[in-house]
């Protein structure tokens, strides 16, 4: 994934490899669903990213708006509305929620933000769990329908089909990774590298700190439920464990593994983890021990994550094409190129 | 009396969250490290006096001291090997690895052990009834060896050298290194204790509820909770506010509500960030800002 | 003359101790201000009320739209009040260019709607800003400087930075803190042109300032604080002969 290419190209070109994966390299039932998650959730992760790459706080309160969405698609669709009024519903209770959260955490940064957006997250796995006559508690909700069908053209179109389902989720995603990249283009983006790295200097020079937070928070959050809301929707079984921290820490690896701040990062590292049990087969139980150990080399020693070794890679491979150099100059001149 | 039965509860859950939160007082509050892995060091120490006191056989008090040395030793390598390095970074990435390490060492625990719960049987059984209160002897331990523990962690602070070192760490890591106090032991000191404080608190809940990868989890959040409502570096503090945490769990779900009993740390813990961030016994500038 | 900035009785205590003490001024349109005194006289924290990062005890700031106590610290920029900091406050990961890009954020919306919905003002908004930034920056000699990361550079460097993002937003006030702080004395003069220049054209520029000769070769006015109080007021001459100031800078050797 090179940093060259104008963004809708690069977004053309995902799509195309999206539809090329599961049309002509993936077999079976399984492999198409192991690709549909994936794609759901590498938009969770594209959703943590506006705040924990751009705004630069962690959040672990993303498993709670993905499960906002999910619950919100899984009670209102069972009782026959309609997917789109289930997916709005969530975008407003999780940007509501969002909200409140930036509320309460306006002065913190770091780790206590992190430990209070965690604190929101046990409250709301609680609540799913005890209150029972809304939520049906720690049993779940089964039997979630697809969402739909509609006709174009004569043409009957439901998305209990593959096609139709993995063309949303896919178009779900890439459209949240437009999104990130208008924003962190924008003044509104130049506002969120202020909150990361200096809000002093950001107040003095015209951005409403609060505001901006509030905003993309709730922005982020709405986007988790969306996310959330395909989830519902696709596995038709939701329960409170789809919401806790361990949700909103899977995402946070992905991230983390993927690049944080980068465009293309959280889908990588979404990638990784989701497909790590297929790459570490025989292995299954070691797939959560090596994924804690990349997690605390990438955190100290490689922030960059799989985006930039990519693109590293990408560098060399140009290098070493274009211009026929030793394997050292290539290192050197991968090296300087990537030199902050 | 159901009241005293609440409390006597109360005051059981208070140390053991007080047992884990000195332990991350400790780390957390002196060496301003988010340690969020310091549950699973409690597991371990359960794990540890499982295989004791089963497979081995060995008396339960021996079993907790290995649970304490071998919690210290693994909290030592850990923060060798992952926090020193990044201490003097963000405390986020720090947060961040913590959870790697929390990973890492609940599948070390899955693949030596399985995912089956298991059962330790308490030193001493049957129930014994205090001023119309049952316990069970382990409850009562519980509380005896945390009071225990808590002096020796007083004199230790108050009356050793090394002691005073820690608390002059806490109160000022600049000034301390200017004096000549080898910081670097100091900080290894106070995360061996840390974490044999946990792994102890693990060895103790084991005969309660049973042992089983994930069980550090609750307990750790909650030791955070109880830490942030203290204020950094207030150890003393964060023993009262592991007390005060128990008791309101305990007779709020006697008295409000049972089913969201659970919830009532995180609401404290939300409170208090919004209210107080420097919780009730630290200082206002040290408060939650970065 | 008129007065683009009319301060009194301005306070703000910390804990115990006195940041400024009952500070009276007027700042005269278009001349060059400057503010001296020893160290902790309660200067920045000045700046820090002027520019509503603080909140003073007691006191008026009045501005050209009246009080300017009724804004927030983000609507300062856009009552034409733009400062730098004593430490260069710059974003440390970011270009030279990005972060006098900063300075352009009052002349957008930095609203999220206008982020995503694209729309062809943006665009021009987006195109004229690039070419202001290409002539600030070349005015101030950073051009060849632009892609740099600010925390490589030299400290000259980053106070220029500093400036220039300052400059981005066309103020009618520019507080400069110590922009001189770690200068060797041909950057000094450098630095000096400059605001001399930009004097010339109509800035009113209030200076924190401890080197003592370019306070005095550039000032129309000096007021001194000591211990948060303004001890006196008037031309660099009538200062440099003043007794209060010279007690108060016992052992100073370049005042005089």
């Amino acid at each position: 994934m090179n940093g060259r290419l104008p963004i809708t190209l690069q977004i053309v070109l995902a799509l195309l490899l999206a539809i090329a994966l599961p049309l002509f390299f993936i077999e079976g039932a399984y492999g198409r669903h192991l690709i549909t998650i994936t794609l759901i959730f590498c938009s969770l992760a594209v959703s943590l990213n506006l705040v924990m790459g751009y705004a630069g706080l962690v959040s672990v309160a993303h498993g709670a708006f993905f499960g906002i969405g999910a619950y919100c698609t899984a009670l209102l669709t069972v009782n026959q509305f309609s997917f789109i009024t289930s997916v709005l519903a969530g975008i407003v209770l999780a940007a509501s929620v969002g909200t409140l959260v930036g509320l309460l955490t306006l002065r913190l940064r770091g780790h206590y933000f992190a430990l209070s957006t965690l604190a929101f997250t046990m409250v709301g796995v609680i609540i799913l769990e005890r209150w029972d006559e809304v939520t049906r508690g720690a049993r779940g909700v089964s039997n979630i329908p697809r969402a739909g069908s509609f006709s174009i053209a004569g043409f009957d179109i439901s998305f209990k089909e593959f096609w139709p389902n993995y063309l949303l989720v896919t178009g779900v995603f890439l459209l949240f990774v437009m999104v990130s990249n208008l924003i962190i283009k924008s003044p509104f983006g130049r506002a969120l590298l202020c909150i990361q790295r200096n809000e002093l200097l950001g107040a003095v020079y015209g951005v409403n700190i609060v505001k901006v937070k509030l905003q993309v928070l709730a922005l982020s959050a709405a986007m988790a439920s969306v996310s959330g809301s395909l989830y519902a929707s696709y596995i038709a079984y939701v329960s409170p464990n789809d919401a806790t921290f361990m949700r909103s820490f899977e995402a946070i690896m992905s991230v983390v593994i993927g690049g944080t701040g980068t465009i293309w990062g959280p889908a990588l590292g979404s990638f990784f983890i989701q497909l790590s049990p297929e790459l570490l087969r025989g292995f299954e139980s070691g797939r959560l021990l090596i994924l804690g150990l990349i997690l605390i080399l990438i955190v100290r020693f490689y922030p960059s994550g799989l985006a930039g070794l990519s693109l590293q890679l990408w560098q060399a491979l140009k290098v070493a094409l274009l211009t026929r150099k030793t394997s050292k100059e290539v290192v050197h001149a991968v090296k300087d190129k990537s030199a902050p | 009396m159901l009241l005293a039965q609440s409390i006597a509860n109360g005051i059981m859950l208070g140390s053991l969250y007080g047992l884990v939160a000195i332990g991350l007082a400790l780390i957390f509050g002196v060496l301003k490290i988010p340690q969020f892995a310091l549950g699973a060091h409690a597991m371990v120490g359960a794990y540890v006096v499982y295989v004791a006191t089963v497979p081995l056989g060995l008396n339960y008090w021996i079993a907790l001291a290995i649970a304490a040395l071998v919690s210290g030793v693994i909290g030592m390598v850990v923060h060798a090997l992952v926090f020193k390095p990044m201490s003097e970074g963000p405390g986020i990435n720090m947060f961040i690895a913590a959870f790697g390490v929390l990973l890492v060492l609940q599948s070390l625990a899955i693949l030596i052990f399985g995912t089956r719960y298991f059962r330790v049987a308490p030193p001493i059984e049957g129930v014994i009834s205090i001023f119309g209160v049952f316990l069970t002897p382990q409850r009562l331990l519980v509380i005896v060896i945390t009071l225990a523990l808590i002096a020796a962690l007083h004199i230790f602070i108050a009356r050793t050298r090394i002691g005073m070192c820690i608390r002059a760490v806490a109160d000022n890591p600049t000034g301390s290194r200017l004096v000549g106090i080898d910081v670097r032991l100091v900080g290894l000191v106070t995360v061996a204790a840390g974490s044999a404080l946990a792994g102890v608190a693990g060895g103790l809940i084991a005969p309660i509820g049973q042992v089983f990868p994930t069980m550090g989890d609750m307990l750790i959040i909650k030791a955070f909770v109880v830490v942030i409502l203290a204020g950094m570096g207030s150890i003393y503090g964060a023993i009262l506010a592991g007390y005060a945490l128990g008791l309101s769990e305990s007779l709020g779900g006697l008295y409000i509500s049972l089913a969201y009993q659970d919830a009532m740390a995180f609401i404290l813990l939300l409170l208090i960030l919004l209210l107080r961030p420097q919780g009730f016994f630290g200082k206002p500038s040290s408060g939650g800002l970065t | 003359m008129s007065n683009i900035l009319t301060v009194s009785g301005l306070s703000k205590t910390f804990g115990g101790l006195i940041a400024v003490n009952d500070v009276s001024f007027n700042i005269p349109r278009g001349k060059i201000f400057s503010i001296i005194g020893p160290n902790g006289a309660g200067k920045s924290t000045l700046f820090d009320l002027l520019t509503r990062v603080q909140e003073p005890d007691t006191g008026e700031i009045m501005g050209d739209s009246g009080s300017l106590l009724k804004l927030p610290t983000h609507d300062i920029i856009r009552h034409g009040i733009a400062r730098t900091f004593q430490h260069a406050q710059l974003i440390e990961t970011a270009s030279v260019r990005d972060n006098v890009a900063l300075g352009r954020l009052k002349f957008r919306s930095n609203q999220l709607s206008s982020a995503l919905f694209r729309t062809k003002s943006f665009r021009t908004a987006q195109a004229l800003e690039d070419t202001q930034l290409n002539e600030l920056l070349a005015r101030l000699n950073l051009a060849e400087h632009a892609d740099t990361v600010v925390s490589k550079n030299s400290t000259l460097l980053r106070q220029l930075t500093a400036i220039a993002m300052a400059l981005a937003s066309e103020p009618n006030l520019l507080l400069l803190d110590e922009p001189m702080g770690g200068l060797i004395e041909n950057e000094v003069q450098g630095l000096m042109s400059v605001l001399r220049k930009l004097n010339n054209e109509g800035l009113t520029i209030v200076l924190i300032e401890h080197r003592m000769s370019a306070v005095m070769s550039l000032s129309d006015y000096v007021m001194v604080l000591n211990f948060g109080r303004r001890i006196a007021l008037g031309t660099p001459n009538e200062i440099q002969r003043d007794q209060s100031v010279i007690e108060a800078y016992l052992g100073a050797s370049d005042v005089i």
